[in-house]
């Protein structure tokens, strides 16, 4: 039986890409490598779509596989390369103070999940880039459901009192 | 206090990125694909490691195998080599006297003498002789 052919890919490029994109970008601070990472990811992901098992996870969480061992290797290739005040400008309509504000913000967020575990480090993108759910970053990492909350949970708290402590 | 500070990483992607990718991964897989020539080499030499220890380990543990290599080994270019380690000894069937081809036992009958002894015992091919047994004729002839 071809599990695959039921797979949308059209629909799967329009939800995952966005998701993808994202959670890289919370794991590399410039554009162009987070959409490098990203377009190495999907073509991956559609070059082995046949060995796609729709009865052992989700789509979402086998791409997601995939991002996190690229990501991994990326790492492996370009560790202490990545300096925290290279992000990137993002483009926005609001106004110029607007823009260097959150501007600003990225940079420090940035600088604070930095600073976390490896551990942590993985966690959080899947979470608040991919926009995965405990249960499917579990399948992803390997932790356990009630351990990706736990840790999430305990990081979240962790940041949120760094983020509150504006220098 | 809200997690949403946890989310202002989170962007889409550039538009252009977006419909550059979607074209690449829309193109027919022929046209992306590993030039030949750059995969197949790390395949076919697999293939042939894979192969090679499978011949050499049937070599190693079959005499058969051998037998058989050894024999193509010898057919090569369609001449067939033969070891023969004893040649059996070669009677003969026929010989010629006197401008005609006889059985052994009529050209005993029509020489004097004994034709075995003559012969020697490694034996004659038909004809070999003739000429000789021409020559001599009989003991009697050559005044022996």
């Amino acid at each position: 039986m071809n599990r695959t052919a039921q797979v949308d890919w059209q629909a799967v490029y329009t939800d995952l890409l966005p998701r993808v994109y994202s959670f890289f970008r919370y794991r590399v601070p410039d554009r162009v490598t987070a959409e490098d990472l990203t377009a190495a990811t999907l073509e991956r992901a559609w070059s082995k779509r046949a060995r796609y098992r729709s009865d052992r996870a989700s789509f979402s969480t086998w791409v997601f596989g995939i991002a996190r061992n690229v990501a991994l290797s990326y790492y492996g290739q370009h560790r202490n390369e990545i300096p925290v005040d290279t992000l990137d400008d993002q483009l926005s309509d609001s106004s110029v103070e607007e823009s260097l504000q959150q501007q600003s913000d990225r940079e420090r967020l940035f600088a604070l999940l930095s600073r976390l575990p490896t551990r942590e480090q993985e966690l959080l993108p899947l979470k608040y880039g991919a926009e995965l759910t405990n249960r499917e970053i579990a399948r992803v990492t390997g932790l356990s459901e009630t351990n990706v909350g736990t840790i999430l949970s305990r990081v979240a708290s962790k940041m949120r009192a760094e983020w509150e402590t504006r220098p | 206090m809200s997690d949403d500070f946890l989310t202002i990483l989170r962007e889409p992607p550039r538009r252009g990125f977006a419909d550059g990718l979607y074209r690449k991964l829309s193109q027919p897989t022929e046209s992306r694909a590993v030039p030949f020539g750059v995969v197949m080499p790390k395949r076919l030499a697999l293939a042939v490691a894979i192969l090679a220890l499978a011949f050499g380990g049937l070599l190693a543990l079959s005499p058969e195998a051998r037998a058989q290599v050894g024999e193509a080994i010898k057919r090569i270019g369609g001449i067939s080599y033969k070891g023969i380690d004893q040649v059996a000894p070669m009677t003969p069937s026929a010989v010629r006297i006197q401008g005609r081809n006889v059985s052994l036992d009529e050209a005993r009958s029509l020489v004097r003498y004994d034709l075995s002894a003559h012969l020697g015992t490694s034996g004659i091919r038909d004809g070999e002789r003739s000429a000789d047994c021409d020559r001599r004729g009989s003991p009697d002839e050559t005044g022996d």
